[in-house]
Parts: C-alpha cells; structure tokens; sequence
C-alpha cells in the first residue's frame, strides 16, 4: 500500500527534478557525515569541496590539466574502438582468430590494472596513460560487439542477399543498427573504465600536468579537500564525455542508416 | 524462365529433395504443396540462390525475389523505406514508388509507421510490396498470404495472378483455397 502511493509519486515527479531531488539527498548524507567526522583532514564537507573546485578552475593550470587527462583517456579510448571494432569484425568472418585473441583478452581482464601501470612505465616513454585506457577498453568493446555479431538476424542477411544489396548498403541497414546496441553498451561502460584506469595510471607514471598528478600531490600534502575537489572534477568530465560521445553515436547512426538526410 | 534438372538436397541424414525435375516455364503461378517438412521451402531456397543443391542443374534467366515464410523487414525502417530499400532508382522516385506499391496491398496511410508498429498482417503486406518492388521475373512466395484477413488475402491474390500473367510465381502454399483460385499447375511434393 505505502510502497505503491510512493511509487506514484515518484512518477508524477519529472525526470530531471527526480534527478535533482537525488542529488540533493546525497549532498545532506555528505554533509551529516561530514559533520559527525568533523574534520576536513579526513573527510572534506560539500561546502569546501565545491569551492576549491571553483578556486581551481579559476586557475589556468588547472584548465591545463583537465586537458592533458582529456586527451589521454580520449586517446586511449578512440584507439581502441579503432582496432576492436575490426578486430570484432573479422572474428565474426573467421573464427580462428577468436581462437588467438580469446585467451589474451581474457587475461588483460583479469589481470589488476595497477601491474599494467608499472609493466607500460617499463616498456613506454610516452603514452603510458592512453596505452592502459586503451588495454582496459579493448576486451569490453571486442567481447560486446562479437555478442552482437552472433547475435545478429541471419534471415536479414539472407534478405539481403536476395534483394542483392552491395556491402555499403548491408553495413549501412544491417550490420551497424544490429550492432548499435552492443556498441553503445560498451562504449558507455568502456569510457566509465577508460576514466578511472587512466587516473589511475596517471597517479602513478605522473605524466607531467595531468589531474592525476594533482591527485598525487593531495596525497602527498594530506589534501583531502583538494582530493574531493578533484575527484568531483574527474566524475563530471566522465559524465560530460560519456553524455557527449553517446550524442555523437546517435546522430551519426540515424544519419547513417537514413543515407546522409536521404532516405533508405 | 526456370527448369530443374535432378535436384538433390539432404540435411545431414535427411534426404529434403531427391531427384527433384520439374520445368516451371517462363509465367503462371505454380503452386507447390505437400505435407510439413518435404523441402517447399528448401525448394525455393536452392531457386533463389540461398541453398546449394547436392546434385542437378538449375537452369535460370531473369531476376528473382522471394518472400519468406517470416517477414524479414528491418524493423529500424518505417514501412516505406523498407520497400524502397531495395530499389535502385533516384531517392524521390524509390519513395513515390513505394507509397504506391504500399497502397496498392492496402497501407495507404502506414507508410511512415515503423515495423514495430504494425500488426501481424500488415507487415506480411509490407514484405509483399518488397518482393514485388523489384518488378522480378521469377517471384517466389513462401506462405504469403498466412495471417491476412479474407479482403486482404483477396487484394494480395488478385496482385499476385496480375503478376502472373507477365511473369512466373512460384508459391508455397498449405491452403487449398489459394491452390484452387490461383494455381495454374501444381507441384505436388
């Protein structure tokens, strides 16, 4: 009875204002911990933590470093849908290289993302960060897309076939909105992954101006608001960029599969 | 024009097709019946290119089209752009050109609803409308008309025997009904 009025109620509730009032609870949960801790050393209030946001972004340093970690995870990510998606693709076509690429991928999932940090500060001058958004992206993209390549109709491939349709026309109206749903799934986790391993790595190889290195020196200097700040910085820039990237993904499917503004 | 020559087909064990000849000319509707499983639709798989026989010739002039026994329409498209999507012509004539194939089978109206949309029938019309779109020499249907209520399975065999009179159709088919209104010979399997 209690459960069903409060559940009509939360539906009358608009999207965005439920959203809101969510936030909103966790910030009073935030600020009731934080006082019963009672001290900013170890555990930063709301209050504080949003203003050495502000503070930060009024610096040009702090702008630097946003960009700098943007363009690793965006690096390593982009690189690896570039090698994954026909990676997927020919495993589809021949299933011997499922064979091969099965056990590594298998073991780069299972294997603790910090040994690939220390492992890729041995092998690689550069690119450290990138190279483990691009490890950790890989598999997740790979084992999603070859589901959706199993997973396909195969009565619309042999309709194709029949109405001859060429190659461009099959990827176009089969292959890409079959596959889209998979894709989308991966490339939402994979970005949330490719975010956090890439802090992580960055934490530890400390490329230079990076958030990771600002992370690394609230560490060492005992900065827990700034830790806070920073980590509130990292959650929104993931936010944006998944917001961002899956927008992207959706426009550039619907102008696909309506051939450029035409029509089928 | 088609004729078969000791067409052969086995899954495995089973034997589907044995020997199989049979010239089915160059227009008319043919209908081939027979009991579940005795290879109607492998039959017209191995026509439209989609089966390889195990033995026997093929021999074949003119395109072909086939309607299956499920509707295989790309349920991202609206009803229309799954019509068009198998013509080639310029993108205003493929549109014009399937609205008026969708009116002829009785969709006037639904052109723009997505596959999802339509009921069971509609979409066996909208299949139709695709297989006949390509204005094919040979069109095979497979249980075309299952699921259409009595005005649309009248629209549909009326469009079918039209069709008939310049081209080969070749149907498979349980129902007796459509054997004896449409069938100018039949093949018995």
């Amino acid at each position: 009875m209690i459960s069903t009025m409060l559940n009509k109620l939360t539906n009358k509730i608009p999207k965005p204002a439920r959203l809101a009032l969510a936030l909103v609870f966790w910030l009073f949960v935030w600020q009731i911990v934080y006082m019963i801790i009672g001290s900013d050393i170890i555990f930063a209030s709301p209050l504080s933590t949003f203003k050495r946001v502000f503070e930060l972004a009024a610096t040009l340093e702090f702008w630097k470093n946003c960009a700098n970690s943007i363009f690793h995870v965006l690096f390593g990510f982009v690189a690896a849908l570039i090698v994954s998606i026909p990676l997927a693709a020919l495993t589809a076509r021949f299933k011997f290289i499922n064979l091969l690429f099965s056990p590594i991928l298998k073991l780069i999932k299972a294997t603790p993302v910090a040994s690939f940090i220390v492992l890729a500060l041995f092998w690689l001058k550069n690119g450290v960060v990138s190279f483990i958004a691009f490890l950790m992206v890989v598999p997740l993209v790979y084992s999603n897309l070859s589901e959706g390549f199993e997973n396909m109709d195969k009565g619309l491939i042999e309709m194709a076939k029949v109405y001859k349709f060429s190659f461009i026309k099959k990827v176009r109206l089969i292959y890409i909105p079959s596959l889209m749903p998979y894709f989308v799934a991966a490339c939402s986790v994979g970005l949330g992954f490719a975010w956090k391993a890439g802090i992580a790595a960055e934490v530890i190889a400390l490329p230079g101006s990076t958030l990771g290195l600002e992370i690394y020196n609230a560490k060492i200097y005992i900065e827990t608001v700034d830790l806070f700040a920073l980590t509130v910085v990292i959650i929104v820039l993931s936010i944006i960029m998944e917001k961002a990237f899956m927008w992207l993904l959706k426009k550039l499917s619907q102008k696909i599969l309506r051939g450029g503004g035409k029509n089928a | 024009m088609l004729k078969l020559t000791g067409i052969s087909k086995s899954f495995g064990e089973k034997k589907v097709l044995e020997n199989f000849s049979y010239d089915f000319g160059e227009k008319g509707v043919v209908c081939i019946s027979g009991a579940s499983g005795c290879g109607k639709t492998t039959l017209l798989r191995i026509i439209s290119g989609l089966e390889k026989s195990q033995s026997g010739d093929i021999l074949l002039s003119g395109t072909v089209s086939f309607m299956f026994q499920e509707d295989r329409l790309l349920p991202w498209l609206s009803a229309w752009e799954n019509v068009a999507c198998v013509l080639n012509k310029k993108s205003a004539e493929r549109k014009a050109r399937a609205f008026e194939l969708l009116k002829l089978v009785g969709l006037e109206g639904n052109e723009n609803e997505q596959i999802p949309n339509l009921s069971g029938g509609m979409k066996r019309r909208v299949a139709f409308a695709r297989a006949i779109a390509v204005e094919p020499d040979i069109l095979l249907l497979d249980e075309a008309f299952t699921g259409l209520d009595e005005e649309n399975r009248k629209k549909l065999s009326s469009l079918v025997s039209e069709a008939a009179k310049d081209h080969l159709v070749i149907m498979v088919t349980h129902d007796s009904e459509d054997i004896d209104s449409l069938a100018d010979r039949v093949v018995a399997l």
